[in-house]
């Protein structure tokens, strides 16, 4: 059955880039451009991974994965986190609010495919 | 004055979040003048309070209140800890920075790298061309995500002068780099760009090669069809940008692009993307295969009649007109399961309140279709059980139908002989919902009646012109006019005026 990924960036080139590298390998793609609009995706569709930025307007990426740990159908679907911070305080602010990975942009898209891949285990 | 500012000043700490956000509120629209810059300090405290609510009436209340000390006081909560307040700075700026420029242009000179991506995101929403030679500068940030805000704001800024150095960019070893360089080149929409297009290798990241596909689409440029439709036909992962390309030339060439399209074969590689989730990509790709009269398309399209958003299903609809025969009879048949509550005795309309706005376009369709079956189920769409906002769209696709009906007969054209033992049924169902409840319904009534041009609607629109709305009373009126100017008797014959 074909694994499905939300991708929550307010860049567009993001979110359609990844989007489509990401559909290339066989995952079926949902997009949104800030937290709030992933909340409404998530609630409509249930994703197998979620790949969220910090940095955006409305609901950032920590508030975005806190309220996404409180639904139940997604306490343990794996959070890949891509943001710009780098700082060992905005990991730890990403790993307590319920990521399982942070990565620092940019991050080679390849990279970004292997990673979704290693946490849907194909 | 002081005291009603100050006092909501205090407000601003209070525990309960309604309180906070009511004194924000005032805050943005009491026209402060003393306290000003404790006011503002106050709406900026709260942009980082727990309650969305309480930040966005904030929000609200610095955008209102604007000016340089609004900007001013924000610039350090750049480097707040929390990521919200950031954030909502951000955006503040984005809105109203032009107040202090020279401070937001000073951003981009922070030894701060978050400070310096913060501010290239400021001046591109702020479209400030006048920073088009900084930002450029900035495209050789060591910090390559300063770099890369630089180049998605010389996109917005849509500034030529950045052309030759968002080139460059194309050649950088980070593959984000040049895929904003790519996006940015074709907000610009330069001719500049088709060359380094073209000669971009085709072992590139694809990734890249997306991005420069879809912003080809921009260049009004000879060569950039023919481009994207090689590409095509070699590699079809590419069709999702390239729909979206063919989309933005036939706005930049017109409709010449779809014959071009055409002729090259592609089409069916459109219809795969008729499942999209993608609203964009979705979007192009309906066009596509109705312009293209893709028959192989009417069944994926037909799953779209269902989709959430009306205006997918309203093009979706349209497709399927400019498809034609085969497209038409998946829009009735459709029709007919979907909308079984259509039935005098189905009742399951009632249980679906916000269905309507879906059914509305294909309401709309089967009055520019016109067909026999059109009618008939546009008349049980006049039923009292139906929705009023879909009769309303029966009763003037009716219109529609009646009045090409009556330019045919003026023309002495031909039309199909079955539609005019229906006729007479829809005059007469228009006529019943005359007296209908629902105002707009007899409103609709009255202007299809108009737009008729039928004798037999004259009395019962004389009676309306007592109706206790104005509105129906004045669409009476004019239909009245219509008829007088335009009734024809059964040979054809004007005998109005």
């Amino acid at each position: 059955m074909t694994k499905s990924v939300l991708i929550v960036d307010d860049s567009a080139v993001i979110r359609n880039s990844l989007g489509f590298l990401l559909e290339m390998e066989g995952f079926e793609v949902q997009t949104a451009g800030n937290g709030l609009e992933g909340l409404e995706k998530l609630q409509k569709h249930q994703f197998d991974t979620i790949i969220a930025d910090i940095n955006m307007p409305k609901m950032h990426g920590y508030d975005l994965i806190k309220e996404i740990r409180k639904i139940e159908n997604y306490k343990d679907v794996p959070i890949i986190i891509i943001t710009t911070e780098e700082e060992a305080a905005d990991k730890k602010k990403g790993f307590e609010a319920g990521a399982n990975l942070f990565l620092i942009k940019p991050t080679e898209p390849k990279k970004m495919v292997k990673y979704v891949k290693m946490f849907l285990n194909q | 004055m002081e005291n009603h500012v100050y006092a909501l000043i205090q407000q601003t700490k209070e525990p309960h979040p309604d309180v906070r956000r009511k004194s924000a509120i005032v805050l943005g629209t009491s026209h402060i003048t003393s306290f000003q810059e404790e006011a503002i300090q106050a709406l900026i405290a709260l942009l980082g309070d727990d309650v969305i609510a309480v930040r966005e009436a904030a929000e609200e209340a610095l955008l209102t209140i604007r000016g340089q000390a609004v900007v001013k006081a924000l610039l350090p909560c750049l480097q707040d800890q929390s990521t919200t307040v950031v954030n909502y700075t951000v955006e503040i700026l984005s809105q109203v920075g032009h107040a202090g420029i020279n401070q937001i242009l000073a951003l981009l000179e922070s030894k701060d790298h978050d400070v310096r991506k913060f501010g290239c995101d400021i001046l591109g929403n702020l479209q400030y061309k006048e920073s088009v030679y900084d930002l450029i500068e900035l495209l050789n940030d060591p910090h390559i995500n300063v770099a890369i805000a630089a180049g998605e704001a010389l996109g917005k800024l849509g500034s030529p002068e950045a052309v030759p150095h968002l080139i460059k960019a194309l050649q950088h070893t980070d593959t984000w780099m040049k895929c904003i360089a790519a996006e940015a080149l074709g907000k610009i929409g330069d001719k500049q760009a088709v060359d380094p297009f073209i000669a971009m290798s085709d072992y590139e990241d694809p990734i890249v090669l997306y991005t420069v596909i879809k912003a080809m689409g921009n260049l009004d440029d000879e060569r950039t069809l023919p481009y994207i439709l090689s590409v095509l036909r070699s590699n079809p992962i590419f069709v999702s940008s390239a729909s979206q390309a063919i989309e933005n030339l036939v706005v930049l060439k017109g409709d010449p692009v779809y014959e071009e399209v055409k002729q090259a074969g592609v089409g069916a590689y459109f219809i795969r993307l008729l499942t999209s989730e993608n609203l964009d990509v979705l979007r192009s790709a309906i066009h596509l295969v109705g312009k293209l009269q893709l028959k192989d398309a009417v069944h994926p399209l037909g799953h779209l009649l269902e989709h959430k958003q009306a205006h997918i299903v309203e093009e979706a609809i349209t497709a399927f007109v400019q498809i034609g025969e085969p497209g038409l009879e998946e829009i009735h048949s459709v029709f007919e399961q979907k909308f079984a509550f259509l039935q005098p005795d189905a009742l399951e309309y009632v249980e679906e309140p916000s269905a309507p706005f879906t059914k509305i376009p294909i309401i709309r369709v089967l009055g520019h279709i016109g067909s026999h079956r059109s009618i008939s189920l546009l008349i049980k769409a006049l039923d009292e059980k139906v929705a009023d906002e879909i009769r309303v769209e029966a009763a003037a696709a009716l219109g529609k139908i009646l009045h090409n009906a009556l330019v045919a007969l003026e023309r002495k054209a031909e039309q199909p002989d079955d539609l005019e033992p229906l006729i007479p049924s829809a005059i007469t169902h228009l006529i019943a919902v005359l007296s209908d409840s629902c105002e707009s319904l007899r409103m609709a009534a009255a202007e299809a009646l108009g737009d008729s041009g039928m004798r037999e609607a004259f009395e019962p629109l004389i009676a309306l012109l007592h109706d206790q709305s104005i509105d129906v009373r004045e669409a009476s009126s004019i239909a009245l006019t219509k008829i007088r100017n335009m009734s024809y008797d059964e040979n054809g014959k004007n005998c109005g005026g």
